[in-house]
């Protein structure tokens, strides 16, 4: 029963005698052609000349190809028919596509079989790889549409490709892999990665397929896992939720039974049904194991009844039932306090384990490819094997197992004649037909008569140029004029309305290089950006390759500027450009959000990012006059035309020395302290040190059940252990997040919430040791180690007290701002009835290494009294 | 005619609303007031300390907008307030510590370690209550057991009773404690402990805490093999016996004074405050009030000691409180402060925390005042007088049974041995304020549950609970009388 049906689950078995083949067209898909004519040196690289002819000396260097659609897994990515269809065509299939028609020279009736033959070949040959059904919620269609029209899917593809075409040609699943990782198929990445989540993925490729869906109602199937439905219950009834009339919360899918189900803590009901699929007739054992109630019913009989208020309980059950389908049902409530749900069985032949993802089915929607009536569905994968070879189909689409003909099949290109060949106006048998325009022709046969030009060296701006719109970077942006949107493209870009079209236009590029470092630049391309939450167009990320060349073109570009000497760093500027970004200053933070806490105003770019992306000198430009950088920016002028601003308290007003203040404050980045104004509690169990050190107390996970952590305003913090008597964690950016502390019964192991977390040595800070003898790592009650309290200092800063016998210590820590972000000033004062001889105290630096300190003690008002003070850095 | 009457009845009924109002603070959205425990300072203001770590000290909590600072944070989960001079001790998981306000500035800036002689393992139900001060001026802190995963390793003394006193090593004093949220010093000098129903406690109680007893639950009974133990190891519990029977069967072993059957009353008892503002709350001068967390209500307890030991009575008093009561407290002026919080628990109340304090309106409710022991049976005391024209002319309906519960590793127990008991004989006092019953078939070491209906007061109502459930350990030889200071 299972595997039967588990076939019929994958498109597999209606595959027949199908062979296999291409993928994703080649080249700019979908995609409109630019109206102007290309340079000849794109035409070469876009077309692939140079993978059957060798280039002419001087060009290779320069050359930028684009490498064509990887088949080795094409037979995961599209049905057989379409593969068909696709190589008896290919612009027919998708007009401007790239891929020249290989078939064209060859008489009508033998092309369709050539077609199938080949295709037969490249689906063989991914032998193992099929495409996968997936099933489509009820919301996917909606939210993909938006998704379409929001994060700019829709710059480069026009027409929104509702297209039986595509339908025919791929599945749900497959599209969904597809947009999470383009470039493993696409290797030329044209198509760059849009970061879609796997959902989103979902939600995309099912609506770019949504005329598979109106097949008709033959769609709905027997899926893996079980439907859900949740829903308010009154926490009170013994007996659980009154399910027919209780309040929905909501419905969905899932292979596996828990609790998280009801989208919140208490008071809530869930019910899971399918169809539990009995392998084979027998005797079965159940289980359920819930907090609070549950029920279990097979064939309508409800054989667990545990509705009761109860904490986590198992109770089971063996019953015997027949091979085949068993209509099964879990019913779980939640009233209060902890929760749980467990379900699962054992069988004749299996052991114990959780129900699985075909252990039980439900009825769904899934979408499959359309059929193309046309295919001829009869190919000859060896015949096809043949053709691949013959047609040299493998210079531009190479196969792991299969032996190329040469590197280049062709003749040289030094040595083409400037006509004939694929430029011929007809088809040749053998030969690529391009279908090239006229204009497009004649510039390749001047590339074919004098090779020597092509290799030209651009001048830089033009690379650029030519870079942007080959990669369709101007589908967004606009540089020096070109590539700006038409009023029609502009009312795509969606954002947020306050901030006009900063909000939701895609930055220009012009003079883009001056603006970025570097190394930001290069992550802008390669790993996208998302420093614009208010933009719902999402910057892609280009593969290494593509993206790199980009910022190098753009970086080889870059004019040197000049820039006011940088000052040295300096706390009393942290603090006033700390000042000017707040409340009492200029307000940056009206418009500004700030190391991920959000404005008070508008959500614009994150403060603590400017550091790391932008160059010093192009900030100082920008703040003194962003008009005349950017016309209609929403960026205020803050200081007038003689340099000056209303503010006039900090820095008598100057425009210099406001400037450097706020670029001072920036450079720490997310290390910064927060201004005054901020939203500060986005996040409920977010602890948020703002104007005084903040206390928390916790179990901590590594450390023990008694931490005091410290959060500073100077985003640096500490957890102290009170169990282990020693100063045991410094961290920078967040402080801590209460949630397992502070939700429900919590008692969850906590953890910092910020960055450069570090740990310091175990053991106790001081101790007697002989040479040789290493530092003990046990400190605490059980090595003689006491806690006397704490103290706070009038700006609440703290002082551990803690003893060893006679020997007290008082450890305080205090902040200090720095250019790097914060670290602590540590002092420990110690006293005792006598000088201890060979005491040492365990320092502890920036690398994270330790030095033994000898202590001298003093003799003070009748006792000894010794000190030792470090920067405790990290 | 008839029907007139029983309108007019109708509109009669009272409601505890009418004679305790509750009313409540106005908690700032800012803060979640979720209640560990609370403080009245001279000035009218009131500390409260929440399971979040805060100490907020709250001036005119009842105006519109009472005032709020932020006294102290960071402590781990405080379940306890107690003021001695200028410091202000609270329970914490890791310790018991203190702490003040040394230079002014409404800032608690310096906190002592007064104990810290037990570890913890990191599992959320070890929470610690208290301090309370016994007769000596010794602090008393109760730990609850652990449920789950000790990530940190299993620790010793967790369900104990521990006395602290500064700058000495803790001395445990009592054993088989498991979720002993109220610790309160009665009047008299003694303590007194309440523990929620679970395993090995078939119900929820009221017991004296006394040094070297075990209350049954043996989750950290191992402890009592250490040399600071001041309880002797019981041996294994017997899995399954009566209480009465455990009474005798197990060394040491502690009945409560007062069991609060299941669901009749409550499901989880909390903290406590007796009732010293002889008058001003209300006509049960020297009962008890006990918080429900489950219910959102507080209960009144009545004791007596008979043959030595205390036991007594549990009645209804106030349902239908803002969250799962977990504090009690008596105000300056004799109101009670009810402090909530159900965070992790179901509670009827609906709004998760709160503070509220219950302010008696002056009238005098008809109420079963309290319920006695006698040799022969039970004596009633009443509130105010009943109508006993009306009684002789319809006599009220009495019912009566007794039950016990069982020792043994399941959760809660049933109510085991019920029994129907017969009244042969009641009469009133000749002012209406008593009424003796004679009773058969009394059992020792078994609640007693009495239902009285049909009575009736001068005034005309009814009775405003017309429950009560008295928990029997012995039956007195002779009658003691009335009054708390037995």
């Amino acid at each position: 029963m299972g595997g039967s049906l588990k076939s019929s689950l994958f498109i597999g078995s209606l595959l027949g005698a199908w062979a296999l083949t291409n993928t994703f067209a080649v080249a700019a898909p979908w995609v409109a052609q630019a109206a102007e004519p290309e340079p000849t040196i794109l035409l070469l690289e876009q077309n692939l000349c140079f993978q059957c002819h060798r280039a002419p000396a001087g060009v290779e260097k320069i050359l930028r190809p684009l490498a064509a659609p990887n088949l080795e897994r094409i037979g995961a990515r599209v049905s057989p028919w379409w593969l068909e269809a696709w190589l008896r065509d290919p612009q027919s299939m998708r007009p401007g596509t790239r891929m020249p028609h290989m078939l064209a020279g060859y008489p009508a009736n033998q092309r369709v079989q050539m077609a199938a033959d080949l295709a037969a070949f490249l689906m063989e040959n991914s032998a193992g790889q099929q495409l996968q059904l997936l099933e489509v919620g009820p919301d996917m269609l909606r939210l993909g549409e938006t998704l379409f029209r929001e994060i700019g899917c829709i710059a480069c593809h026009e027409n929104a490709f509702a297209d039986r075409k595509l339908a025919q040609m791929t599945s749900v699943a497959a599209l969904r892999d597809f947009l999470l990782d383009p470039v493993a198929a696409r290797p030329s990445g044209l198509m760059p990665n849009m970061h879609l989540t796997s959902e989103e993925a979902t939600q995309l490729a099912s609506w770019l397929l949504r005329s598979q869906r109106q097949q008709g109602p033959g769609n709905m199937q027997l899926l893996p896992g079980w439907s859900w439905r949740s829903c308010a219950y009154d926490g009170v009834a013994t007996t659980g939720p009154v399910w027919e009339t209780a309040e929905f919360l909501a419905a969905g899918v899932t292979t596996e039974v828990h609790h998280d189900f009801g989208a919140k803590h208490d008071r809530y009901g869930v019910l899971f049904d399918g169809v539990l699929q009995v392998p084979e007739s027998g005797e079965y054992n159940f289980y359920v194991a819930s907090d609070d109630g549950s029920t279990l019913s097979v064939d309508g009989e409800m054989i667990v009844d545990a509705r009761f208020h109860q904490a986590h309980t198992r109770r089971d059950v063996r019953i015997t039932l027949t091979a085949g389908a068993h209509p099964i049902r879990i019913s779980y409530y939640e009233a209060g306090g902890d929760h749980s749900l467990e379900a699962g069985w054992a069988g004749p032949n299996f052991e114990e384990r959780p129900f699985a993802a075909l252990d039980v089915l439900h009825e769904g929607e899934a979408f499959a490819p359309l059929p193309n009536p046309s295919a001829l569905g009869l190919g000859d994968r060896v015949r096809g094997a043949q053709l691949f070879k013959t047609l040299n189909c493998g210079s531009c689409h190479p196969l792991s197992n299969l032996e190329q003909v040469g590197p280049f099949p062709a003749q040289p290109f030094a040595d083409l004649p400037s006509e004939g060949g694929c430029l011929a106006a007809r088809p040749l048998q053998g030969v690529p037909y391009y279908q090239f325009a006229n204009s497009a022709r004649s510039h390749l046969a001047v590339a074919i008569a004098n090779p020597t030009e092509i290799s030209q060296e651009f001048h830089t701006e033009q690379r650029v140029a030519t870079s942007l719109s080959a990669m369709q970077c101007t589908a967004c942006h606009q540089r020096d004029g070109v590539g700006a949107p038409s009023a029609e493209q502009m009312r795509r870009f969606i954002g947020l309305e306050d901030l006009g079209e900063e909000g939701r236009v895609p930055p220009s590029l012009t003079g883009v290089e001056a603006k970025l470092q570097t190394p930001w630049l290069n992550k802008v391309v390669t790993a996208g950006s998302k420093v614009r939450p208010y933009m719902k167009t999402r910057m892609p990320a280009f593969d290494a390759a593509s993206g790199a060349s980009i910022a190098a073109d753009l970086i080889a570009n870059r004019a040197p500027l000049s820039m006011r000497p940088a000052r040295e760093f300096d706390v009393e500027q942290v603090k006033m450009g700390q000042e000017i970004a707040g409340t009492q200053g200029l307000v940056c933070i009206s418009c500004h959000n700030l190391a991920g806490h959000p404005s008070p105003g508008i959500p614009g770019l994150d403060l603590a990012r400017m550091n790391e992306r932008l160059e010093p000198q192009w900030f100082q430009r920008w703040l003194r006059n962003p008009h005349a950088m950017r016309n209609n920016t929403r960026m205020p002028n803050f200081w007038d035309e003689a340099g000056q601003s209303a503010l006039t308290r900090l820095g008598d007003g100057r425009a210099d020395v406001q400037i450097d203040a706020l670029w001072a404050f920036l450079s720490l980045g997310a290390a910064m302290p927060l201004p005054l104004g901020l939203v500060t509690n986005p996040d409920r169990y977010a602890l948020i040190p703002l104007q005084r050190p903040l206390y928390f107390g916790t179990f901590m996970d590594g450390l023990s059940a008694r931490v005091l952590t410290v959060g500073f305003p100077e985003r640096v913090h500490l957890a102290f252990d009170q169990h282990n008597v020693r100063l045991a964690k410094v961290w920078r950016g967040e402080f801590m997040n209460a949630k397992g502390t502070w939700d429900g019964r919590a008692g969850q192991l906590e953890s910092p919430a910020g960055v450069e977390v570090r740990d310091l040595p175990a053991g106790p800070s001081f101790a007697i040791l002989s040479a040789g003898q290493d530092w003990p790592t046990v400190s605490g009650k059980e090595a003689g180690w006491r806690m006397r309290g704490h103290r706070r200092d009038e700006h609440g800063n703290p002082t551990f007290r803690y003893h060893f016998g006679t020997l007290e210590v008082e450890e305080t820590l205090v902040p200090q701002l720095a250019v790097q972000g914060a670290f602590f000033h540590r002092k420990l004062v110690l006293y005792a009835p006598e000088p201890i001889v060979g005491l040492q105290f365990q320092s502890f630096n920036a690398r994270g290494e330790t030095k033994r300190v000898g202590i001298d003690f003093q003799q003070v008002d009748g006792r000894f009294r010794a000190q030792i003070e470090e920067e405790l850095q990290w | 005619m008839v029907v007139l009457t029983l309108i007019l009845l109708a509109i009669q009924t009272p409601t505890e609303a009418d004679y305790y109002a509750a009313l409540r603070v106005a908690v700032p959205k800012s803060v979640e007031l979720e209640v560990g425990g609370m403080q009245p300072l001279k000035d009218g203001s009131l500390l409260v300390c929440t399971r979040r770590g805060e100490v907020w000290r709250i001036s005119n909590p009842l105006e519109e907008a009472p005032q709020f600072s932020l006294w102290a944070h960071g402590l781990q989960e405080p379940l306890g307030l107690w003021q001695q001079g200028e410091w202000i001790y609270s329970a914490t998981r890791g310790e018991l510590l203190r702490m003040r306000d040394s230079n002014g500035d409404g800032r608690a800036d310096d906190f002592e370690t007064i104990n810290d002689d037990w570890d913890i393992s990191g599992n959320y139900h070890e929470y610690n209550f208290g301090p309370r001060p016994d007769a000596e001026g010794n602090l008393w802190v109760t730990t609850n057991r652990a449920f789950g995963a000790e990530t940190f390793g299993h620790k010793d003394w967790r369900g104990w009773a521990l006395r602290l006193k500064p700058g000495e090593p803790m001395e445990p004093m009592a054993a088989g404690l498991r979720s002993p949220a109220g610790l309160e010093l009665s009047p008299w000098g003694e303590l007194f402990y309440t523990d929620n129903q679970g395993e090995w406690c078939g119900a929820n109680k009221l017991s004296l805490v006394k040094e070297g007893a075990y209350y049954g639950h043996p989750f950290g009974i191992e402890s009592a093999h250490l040399p600071a133990s001041h309880v002797t190891y019981p041996g294994p519990n017997p899995d399954g016996i009566l209480m009465p029977e455990a009474h005798t069967k197990l060394p040491n072993f502690q009945l409560p004074a007062v069991w609060f059957p299941y669901d009749k009353m409550g499901r989880s008892a909390s903290g406590m405050a007796w009732d010293t503002s002889n008058g001003a709350f209300g006509p049960f001068a020297g009962q008890l009030f006990v918080g429900d967390q489950y219910q959102a209500s507080v209960m009144r307890v009545s004791l007596q000691k008979v043959a030595g030991e205390w036991q007594g009575a549990c009645y209804p008093f106030r349902k239908g409180l803002d969250a799962g009561v977990i504090r009690v407290r008596q105000a300056n002026d004799g109101g009670l402060w009810v402090g909530m919080s159900d965070r992790g628990w179901p509670s009827l109340g609906t709004q998760g925390y709160g503070l509220q304090k219950l302010s008696w309106s002056g009238k005098l409710p008809f109420e079963i005042q309290q319920m006695r022991a006698t040799p022969s049976g039970f004596t009633l005391q009443f509130t105010t007088a009943v109508d006993l024209v009306a009684m002789a002319a319809s006599p009220p309906q009495l019912r009566l049974s007794s039950y016990t519960y069982e020792l043994h590793s399941a959760y809660g127990s049933d109510e085991m041995e019920t029994q129907e008991l017969v009244i042969p004989e009641f009469h009133f006092s000749d002012d209406g304020r008593y009424l003796h019953c004679r009773v058969d078939g009394l059992r020792e070491g078994y609640v007693h549950e009495l239902h009285v209906e049909g009575l009736r007061s001068l005034a005309g109502t009814t009775l405003l609970h017309d429950v009560v459930y008295y928990t029997l350990l012995h039956i007195p030889t002779n009658d003691e009388g009335f009054g708390i200071e037995d």
